[in-house]
């Protein structure tokens, strides 16, 4: 087992090293000049054209952003720095030299373009919001979504199993971003009914010396649509799959044969039907472990809460290349992760899947 | 397809005469059975239509009109002027038709086009759906059922564009991989691996927001470029299990040639599935699209698609139609092609077999 995740893992290298290669080239091929937009003589022109402060300002940016040199050293440099080292250029008469490689211990991705504050610290302020919503969503969506699946497969025909069917076809088809636009147009809105706060995590009034009770109330307040459209959005995706694999099981022949030799129908679903039924849905964590720290773009920019993915779309619309670097490639080492997370469930979970005998 | 699956005359409905049909009768026979994907196939029959037909659905201009005691066609007309044939009369050619006064007229249903700005809406209650304007208008007095109407037109295109960029790809890729195994294998499989692990709807919004003029074939290409693996990972799949088998092997000791064996001998077989991938991509595709234009990114302001009009909602709040109505359609495509998927699965899973 460790064998098979040790490779797995050295397998990772040349997909990141790919993956980093693309983000970094997307942000080079954008057009305009970084250090220029930073000062503010871009293609809008924002400051009164040419003067010799804003040229040496530039130059200045250039050489802090290390733009200055070749782009294959840009890269060495980014990708040093995500591995934790760190390129201080000593500036001699002759050049820059590079003698300087220091093992920092933290991630470097480089600094923000819209306030010059490192990527990763600015990310790491955001990942808990992020994380907790989305690890309070899943639990709820599964809550709700095993249960609802085993009943609606061995009670099939039921009220219950074809109105659940029907919903949970409805809720699949409904768009995330529209489900957002009407809790927020509909249930936040004075016009109609402004049942809760339009969005940020708490209110703008917030004093720390309120009392615990306030405190929660606020902050729950705020949470209540934007949890409602994770855990809608996460419910749809896992409840379809937990529905179509519970039916394909229920099919099978040994669950005919456990059921033909005279077995309660409890034994049946929970220890027949359910295991093998749940192996599936692993693969759905695997599918969700990106979300879990990069968050929804959609969902967190509709409720403005102050999260990964808000962060993102924020980096976006700045242009701010370094945060969209990191953006990429923290979402790929996720994903990479995250199918590895699977396979290694799958054969927990299945004593059939083996990697021991067959690796490759 | 799955329009014509389900307009086709039926066959006879003997339950004992399916012995010689072939492959494809027999999934059309299985989805006929799936009331829900019929249903659909109609509903996207009829969205199909009303994409094809939007100019003559909505549009400022008369459909036909007599002018001067000569019967004119404008909207017509435009086609001609569009592809560069004609050109406008001079008293046509930048006039609010409205104001003309024509012998006589027929203008469409909906006599505005999408990007027809009416300015005499000052209020909200003003542009509230209305017998005036049906659906209502946005911010800037542009009808709201006139772009939806015309919004069929990007979704469907986008949903369709895409999606045939995504079965090319998918299904040469996957074939070659498969057939070939070895070297070529790897490299492709690799390459499918890399594109699964990229965030794919980030790099989207990425790619359309650094572009400085985002246009509606570039999302297109984006889309289909970047929705491709699955379909590719499937043929693969599929290519390795029969390359080996018996009839295979036949048509290669006959000599035949290898894209020859692939798209005659192999591909027939694996298509219905690939049919299954297409449906949920289109809806892939039109969903990534309204969430584009949602976001603010992706086609230019003067376009309208659903995502835009859902876009306005976000900043006039108070405006119930712009977020119902665009929402509803997006709603209903996208169910009607998740049900066409749904049957068209039912229809080649053997074990439902009847």
């Amino acid at each position: 087992m460790w064998t098979y995740i040790l490779k797995r893992i050295l397998l990772f290298i040349p997909t990141l090293i790919v993956i980093t290669a693309i983000s970094f080239g997307v942000s080079r091929l954008a057009p305009g000049d970084p250090a220029a937009a930073k000062v503010g003589v871009g293609a809008e022109g924002g400051m009164s054209g040419k003067s010799t402060i804003n040229e040496k300002t530039i130059e200045l940016i250039r050489k802090q952003w290390h733009l200055d040199k070749p782009v294959w050293q840009q890269y060495l440099i980014w990708t040093g720095g995500i591995l934790c080292f760190d390129v201080a250029p000593v500036f001699t008469p002759e050049g820059t030299t590079w003698s300087a490689l220091t093992f920092t211990g933290v991630p470097n991705f480089g600094t923000s373009f819209q306030d010059n504050r490192p990527v990763f610290e600015k990310m790491l302020e955001r990942v808990p919001v992020t994380l907790l919503m989305n690890i309070l969503a899943i639990i709820i969506a599964y809550a709700i979504a095993v249960p609802l699946g085993i009943y609606s497969s061995t009670h099939p025909g039921t009220m219950l199993d074809r109105g659940s069917t029907l919903f949970l076809f409805a809720l699949y088809s409904l768009p995330v971003f529209w489900v957002g636009t009407l809790a927020v147009n509909f249930l936040a809105n004075p016009e109609y009914a402004a049942l809760f706060p339009s969005g940020g995590l708490r209110s703008p009034a917030f004093a720390h010396d309120w009392d615990l009770w306030r405190k929660v109330s606020d902050y729950a307040s705020h949470l209540v649509l934007p949890m409602l459209v994770y855990v809608y959005a996460d419910f749809a995706f896992i409840s379809r799959q937990m529905r179509s694999s519970m039916l394909e099981v229920i099919r099978q022949d040994y669950i005919r044969t456990a059921r033909a030799k005279g077995l309660a129908e409890r034994a049946v679903v929970y220890r027949h039907a359910l295991r093998n039924a749940l192996i599936p849905l692993i693969t759905i964590v695997a599918a969700l472990v990106p979300n879990l720290i990069g968050g929804s773009v959609i969902i967190e920019s509709i409720f403005s809460i102050p999260g990964m993915g808000e962060l993102s779309y924020k980096a976006l619309l700045a242009r701010d290349y370094p945060m969209i670097m990191a953006v990429f490639t923290i979402s790929a080492l996720l994903t990479l992760l995250g199918m590895l997370l699977a396979d290694i469930l799958y054969s927990v979970a299945d004593p059939r899947i083996s990697y021991d005998k067959k690796v490759g | 397809m799955a329009t014509e699956a389900a307009t086709t005359p039926a066959t006879p409905a003997t339950q004992t005469s399916h012995a010689s049909e072939s492959y494809s009768q027999f999934v059309r026979r299985q989805f006929r059975k799936n009331t829900l994907g019929v249903i659909s196939a109609y509903i996207v029959a009829v969205l199909a239509g009303i994409a094809i037909f939007a100019d003559v659905l909505a549009n400022d201009k008369p459909i036909v009109a007599s002018y001067n005691g000569a019967v004119i066609f404008p909207v017509f007309r435009e086609y001609g002027v569009d592809l560069g044939l004609t050109q406008w009369d001079k008293e046509f050619t930048s006039v609010d038709w409205k104001t003309v006064t024509f012998d006589w007229a027929v203008f469409p249903i909906v006599p505005y086009a999408p990007s027809t700005t009416d300015k005499n809406l000052l209020s909200l209650a003003q542009r509230a759906p209305s017998a005036t304007h049906w659906l209502g208008t946005d911010d800037i007095g542009r009808d709201v059922l006139a772009g939806i109407i015309h919004g069929s037109r990007y979704a469907l295109s986008i949903g369709f564009v895409a999606m045939g960029i995504a079965l090319v790809i998918g299904i040469v890729l996957g074939a070659v991989a498969g057939y070939f195994g070895g070297a070529v294998d790897i490299a492709i499989s690799r390459l499918i691996e890399i594109f699964i692990t990229f965030p794919r709807f980030f790099l989207i919004i990425t790619v359309v927001a650094m572009v400085e003029e985002g246009s509606l074939f570039l999302i297109m290409a984006i889309i289909g470029l970047t929705g491709w693996t699955n379909i590719a990972r499937f043929m693969r799949g599929e290519v390795l299990r029969v390359r080996n088998l018996d009839y295979v092997s036949a048509a290669r000791a006959f000599g035949f040639s290898t894209p020859r064996i692939i798209a005659r001998h192999v591909m027939p077989n694996a298509i219905a599935p690939v049919l299954i991938y297409a449906a949920f991509g289109i809806v892939g595709a039109i969903l990534l699209e309204s969430a584009l234009s949602f976001l603010g990114f992706g086609v230019p302001p003067t376009v309208v698609t659903w995502g835009s009009v859902l876009f306005k909602a976000r900043s006039s709040a108070s405006s119930w139609w712009l977020a119902i109505f665009p929402g509803l359609m997006i709603f209903l495509t996208v169910s009607a092609f998740n049900l066409i998927g749904d049957a068209l699965r039912d229809a080649t899973d053997p074990r439902l077999r009847t």
